[in-house]
Order: structure tokens, then sequence, then C-alpha cells
């Protein structure tokens, strides 16, 4: 299947709440997910928002990814991941920076793997 | 001269008053206690609120700082976390740095800092961990580096 792509300005996409996305999902900027979507996500260096509502069956490949609703799949964040309180996180789960709060569920194996290859002394 | 009869009557009426009047005066001063307890507890509830102190962060990077035996900072790498993020009361942070060594020579340390900074450059927090004893990197070898907060 083609990937489909959002537009390439930084401005929010929206999959909204009763809209089941399947497929391969390209997308740049901010991404708010507060329907369903099974498949790949990707953006070079772009945030992924898992909303409350939000379901998310998925291999995720991104820069920054926010939980709040229901998270299945391998992610990769090359900046971050946020885990709240309202959400459900199974799976695999690899970032060099993770933030969990108080009450999140999270079943899911962590590899706490860094940013970039730092660069050597002198 | 008035009769006993009427003598009577009239005590009667002025007594009758005379409770009128001290009926009225107590509901006057109730009315005015009421008032002034609502007043009072106006005046307590406007009290204002003790301040909340807001301890959360603003993080926008962090730092790792490497050091030698003597504390001599012998290695430092800024990192971005993706745009600014709230690190609050009731969340749970960690975070993992890298270090290659690519140098010819082998890098000895003894301890390392973790730094979380600030929009402004400002350093907002950090964790801090020894090893004891020097650790040694041999070159192409790579080391991680964990620190992990809570508010």
């Amino acid at each position: 299947m083609k990937p489909m792509k959002t537009n390439g300005s930084s401005s929010d996409s929206i999959i909204g709440r009763g809209v089941e996305v399947t497929g391969d999902l390209l997308f740049a900027g901010e991404l708010q997910v507060s329907g369903k979507v099974t498949g790949t996500l990707t953006s070079q260096d772009g945030t992924l928002i898992i909303e409350a509502t939000g379901e998310v069956d998925a291999q995720v490949d991104v820069s920054v990814c926010v939980i709040r609703g229901k998270f299945r799949g391998n992610v990769k964040a090359k900046s971050r991941i946020e885990v709240y309180k309202s959400a459900r996180v199974g799976g695999e789960v690899a970032t060099p920076v993770l933030l969990i709060e108080e009450g999140a569920e999270c079943n899911a194996a962590i590899m706490m793997a860094s940013q970039a290859m730092a660069k050597g002394q002198g | 001269m008035k009769s006993d009869g009427e003598s009577i009557e009239a005590n009667f009426s002025l007594r009758q008053r005379i409770e009128g009047a001290v009926g009225l005066t107590r509901g006057l001063g109730r009315g005015l206690v009421d008032s002034s307890n609502a007043l009072l507890r106006r005046v307590t509830k406007a009290k204002p609120k003790p301040e909340v102190v807001d301890t959360s962060l603003r993080i926008a990077h962090y730092n790792l700082v490497l050091m030698d035996g003597d504390g001599q900072v012998v290695w430092g790498m800024e990192y971005d976390t993706g745009g600014p993020f709230s690190f609050r009361p009731g969340h749970r942070l960690w975070i993992c740095c890298e270090f290659t060594n690519r140098s010819a020579h082998e890098a000895g340390i003894a301890e390392f800092e973790i730094e979380l900074t600030g929009e402004d450059g400002s350093v907002l927090s950090r964790f801090g961990d020894s090893f004891g004893d020097i650790v040694v990197v041999q070159p192409g070898e790579t080391r991680k580096f964990v620190g992990q907060w809570s508010l």
C-alpha cells in the first residue's frame, strides 16, 4: 500500500474521534490521534500525540511521542516519550528521555537508548 | 380614680408593651449578631489563600558531563529534548546519554552528571553519580549513563 502523507507544513494533523485508519502514515509537525490507527506511523522530526480516546496499534518511529490513550506495538522516539496517567501502554518503547506520570499503566519493555552516538574526545 | 379592674388591665397592657419592646430589642440584637457573624465569615473567606508554589520544571535540553578522578571535566555534550516539556510533581523522568570514545586514547571517567536545562539555558536540576573507581573507556567503546528524577 502506498504510504499516506499529511501535508509537509508544520501545522497539526488530527485523526478525530470515531475515525479509524489502517495503513502507513508519514507526517510532519504534529499528529493528534483521538480515533484508531493501525499500521505504521513515521515522522522524521514530528510529534505524535495519542489522546485519551485514541487507540494506536502500530510501529511508531517519531521524534516525540506523547501517550494519553491506548498504545500497543513498538514506539521509537529519538527525542522523548511522555506517558500520562490515562495511558495504557504495551509492547516496546525505545527512547533517550522517558517521562511517566503516576498512575500510567505501562506494561512495555523499555529500552533507554541515547539520542545520538556522541562524538569522542578531541 | 381607676378601679382595680382598670388598673390590672393597664398594667397588663404596659407589660405587653414592655415585653414587645424587649422582644424587638432582642430580635434586633440577634440580627446584629447574625450580620456581624456573616460579615466575619465573609472576611474570613476573603482571606487570601496560601500561595501555591509551582515546583514544575520546563525542560528544553540536557547535558552530559563526564569528569576524571580529579573532578575535572573531560567531556561534555548538550542534547535537545525535541522541544520544551513540563516536568511536574507526580512525574518520573529517566534520561539516557551515551559516550563513545572516538579518540585513539583510552578515557578515564570517575563520575558523571546529567543536567536538566531550561529554555534560557539555565541548569534546573542535576543528577550525578560516581563509580568509586575510574572507569576506563577504550577507543571505540561506548558507555551509557542514565539519570532519573522524580518530583
